[in-house]
């Protein structure tokens, strides 16, 4: 088998330049499914990305029961202070809040003039640590501070934080509902693009055949003109995947984030794109193994 | 080399195409299978290298039993058989060299010896000048030299032939049964299948006449 080895190479390039249309016609195809797929997993990762780091800009504030005592107060502030997600805590009292308040107003702070009572609630404002300023870790959190007797009220952004992570779940699940779709097709138009190519082939294969060939010595060439086709597929797509996101989204966001305040893009990750690479090489491989079987029966 | 017991076969819409050979062809001999068109004799030589199966019997190719034979044997066994059609089969995309080293490259053989092989029979065939020349730039006498050359370079035992004369022109056929001839007598038993009778007289040592899927003389 070994000596076999620069046999189906050279068979290999060969069967490429021979049918040279028909192989880029399946890179294409490939290229466009790769590049699609891309541009969901960009989507989602940054989305993601964009998400954790605005819950990192999130504090969390514990208003406290307003009838509380002195101690109780006391209490619950150690009792954050002890929860190992939190940084830091400070305490807001009831003046204090009042003062901001008013400060908030301005002009009208006037309004508030009139009140016997200060009616605004103690609070604690909480800054988590840095491992923990995402909302999965936020909603563990507040599940904690909620057990605290004194808090009344917490607020962290809860319903915007929830639409969010609603909004990029159905993301990703879209994302993966459409990605297996297309990859799905892609295979589906890959093996009838390899089928064509081996149609046009079968005499090739029949001649393997006839001289004595064995179903794997004549499978290699195809297998290696699969992996052929699918790296430079995946590394078209990529390429392409990569202009796309300097010149298009890059702009994009650069535009927007006057709107959205600063973001950090990010292009697909080390193991994401090996793992897209590898698929292409599957996907011309897949395309061959799925194609070649029926030609093989002589 | 050859025997075919109580042979049968049927093609799927119980098309019948061989009905109850008999028939043994001894190493070393030169056999003609001759007979009208559609009589079988298509059918007999690809049951003889295993590309069709019998539907029913027994058949025996230098010592194979067909019905012990599993797929994963069919390759060597074709390694040890050479076979010759009337379309050439030639793969035009590629040089004469290339064509027939393509036989040996694919059993794994060794470059030095494939260089030996295919040098040895392309002299033989006469093609010793065409070595980079395509298929299509050659003449249909010329085509037909390179599937033999491609089947003989394996030294195959056996040397089938499926009309290998039947686009040729009456002085190329003669050039190429002369070739058949000279393998034949390096010591490969040849089975050509032709309506050509006049040829089977001319060069065989049997000729069996086959008639609707029947031995109508076995020679």
């Amino acid at each position: 088998m070994f000596s076999k080895i620069p046999f189906f190479f050279r068979e290999a390039v060969q069967g490429i330049k021979n049918n040279l249309l028909i192989h880029l016609l399946a890179a294409g195809t490939i290229t466009f499914a790769l590049l699609t797929l891309g541009i969901f997993m960009i989507t989602v990762i940054n989305l993601d990305r964009t998400f954790n780091e605005w819950g990192k800009d999130m504090q969390v504030i514990v208003y406290l029961d307003r009838a509380g005592s002195a101690q109780d107060i006391a209490r619950a502030g150690e009792d954050i202070a002890r929860l190992p997600q939190t940084r830091k805590v400070t305490y807001v009292s009831k003046e204090e809040a009042m003062a901001r308040l008013k400060e908030g107003l301005k002009s009208q702070a006037g309004l508030l003039d009139d009140l016997r009572d200060n009616p605004l609630p103690p609070s604690f404002e909480i800054e988590l640590k840095e491992e923990h300023k995402n909302p999965e870790a936020i909603k563990l959190f507040i599940g904690e501070i909620t057990k605290i007797a004194a808090a009344a009220e917490v607020d962290y952004g809860q319903e915007w934080l929830q639409r969010f992570s609603a909004f990029i779940g159905m993301l990703k699940l879209v994302g993966l509902s459409v990605g297996s779709f297309l990859l799905l097709a892609t295979i589906f138009i890959i093996s009838n693009t390899i089928k064509l190519t081996i149609y046009s082939r079968r005499e090739e294969i029949e001649i393997m055949k006839l001289v004595g060939a064995t179903n794997l010595s004549i499978r290699i060439p195809f297998f290696l003109e699969g992996i052929a086709q699918g790296l430079l597929a995946s590394l078209l797509s990529l390429g392409l995947l990569y202009g796309g996101y300097k010149a298009l989204l890059h702009k994009l966001i650069i535009d927007y984030s006057l709107f959205l305040g600063p973001l950090q893009l990010t292009f697909l990750p080390l193991k994401l794109t090996a793992a897209l690479v590898l698929l292409g090489m599957a996907l011309g491989i897949f395309g061959c193994a799925f194609s070649m079987g029926r030609f093989l029966r002589v | 080399m050859i025997q075919m017991f109580n042979v049968h076969k049927v093609y799927p819409g119980n098309r019948k195409a061989l009905a109850d050979i008999n028939l043994h062809i001894k190493k070393g001999e030169f056999t003609f299978i001759t007979g009208p068109s559609g009589a079988g004799k298509t059918t007999l030589i690809k049951l003889i290298f295993r590309a069709e199966q019998a539907s029913a019997g027994q058949i025996i190719v230098n010592g194979v039993n067909f019905a012990k034979l599993r797929a994963s044997g069919i390759p060597a066994l074709r390694r040890s058989i050479g076979v010759v059609f009337q379309d050439f089969k030639l793969l035009v995309s590629r040089t004469v060299y290339e064509n027939v080293v393509f036989a040996l490259e694919v059993t794994g053989t060794r470059p030095r010896e494939i260089r030996r092989k295919a040098w040895q029979v392309l002299k033989l065939v006469g093609l010793q000048n065409r070595l980079d020349a395509r298929p299509l730039e050659l003449s249909g006498g010329e085509q037909q030299r390179i599937a033999i050359a491609r089947a003989i370079v394996n030294d195959p035992i056996l040397l089938l032939a499926d009309e290998p004369t039947g686009n040729l022109d009456a002085q190329i056929t003669r050039d190429i049964m002369e070739l058949f001839k000279a393998v034949n007598q390096r010591g490969t038993t040849i089975v050509i299948a032709s309506h050509n009778m006049l040829l089977a007289r001319e060069y065989a040592t049997r000729h069996i006449i086959i008639e609707k899927g029947c031995i109508a003389r076995p020679g």
